[in-house]
């Protein structure tokens, strides 16, 4: 970790950029997870899968989009409380396998548990959300005074 | 596996392996591929030889109309990988099935690779 201040640099004229470069390179190293996404850092606390999840904000929503294929509606459970969406659900095998029928297992079964904060408080009786193709996608509308509104200056 | 291919200064899709569970049963061979956000008809099955490859290419790459990124993680990339069918199933009747990202492909096996009894005579 550095304690020098930090200063954004331009590459080709800055000499230590590429020591710079090395040293972020290996504090990344260090971070690396073994999951399958290396840029979503994942705690020692966490499950063993979590889904990826994507944030989108305009000025009356917000949208999510969360990859959990394989799941039934059912299964799937969100809530949300002021500016934090919470989305919890927990994957189950469809079928009884024994264990010397399994060729190769990669998936992973079991529950998962992500929170995120939103940008705005939204309406969360107006929330609309749909699971196709394995993505759940979350149209969160937002309440009416968290929308950014235009303040009208009146210049006498 | 992710690669991330750059062709001429262009980045190209990383392609990602999708997670599969291969399970059998005295009948056939069961691949469950966790393929999320596809449609069907952007999932491509080839099967060349002894080679199966199943892949797609995720059609929500680019960011919503009218919304601006906050947070992402689900980067664009194709859904590549390739299995090597032995000579013990019948890859004429494959079959596949996408139900909620998963696309599920059953291969039956073979007369001869069914497990037979073979009694004692006295």
């Amino acid at each position: 970790m550095a304690l020098i201040p930090w200063r954004p640099r331009d590459s080709w004229w800055d000499p230590l950029y590429d020591l710079d470069n090395i040293q972020k390179q290996m504090n990344s190293l260090f971070n690396l997870s073994l999951s399958r996404f290396p840029e979503r850092e994942a705690g020692l606390l966490e499950g063993a899968w979590n889904p990826a999840m994507d944030i989108y904000d305009s000025k009356d929503s917000v949208l999510v989009k969360v990859d959990i294929p394989g799941m039934k509606k059912e299964d799937i459970d969100i809530s949300v409380h002021g500016n934090t969406l919470i989305i919890k659900g927990e994957k189950r095998q469809e079928r009884e396998v024994k264990e010397k029928n399994y060729v190769r297992t990669e998936r992973f079964y079991g529950a998962f548990n992500r929170a995120a904060t939103l940008p705005a408080a939204v309406d969360a009786g107006k929330v609309q959300a749909t699971y196709k193709n394995g993505v759940l996608e979350l149209v969160l509308p937002k309440k009416e005074d968290a929308k950014p509104k235009q303040i009208k200056v009146d210049v006498k | 596996m992710a690669l991330i291919l750059k062709k001429n200064n262009k980045q190209t899709l990383t392609q990602i392996a999708p997670l599969v569970t291969v399970h059998e049963t005295d009948k056939e061979v069961i691949l469950e591929a966790e393929m999320a956000g596809l449609d069907k008809d952007s999932i491509k099955i080839e099967l060349k030889g002894e080679e199966l490859t199943i892949g797609g290419m995720r059609k929500e790459q680019d960011v919503p109309k009218g919304y601006t990124p906050l947070h992402r993680e689900r980067c664009p990339f194709e859904y590549s990988r390739t299995f090597v069918l032995g000579s013990e199933v019948d890859k004429e009747k494959l079959s596949a099935q996408y139900d909620n990202g998963v696309l599920t492909i059953t291969v039956p096996k073979n007369e001869d690779s069914k497990p037979k009894k073979i009694m004692v005579k006295d």
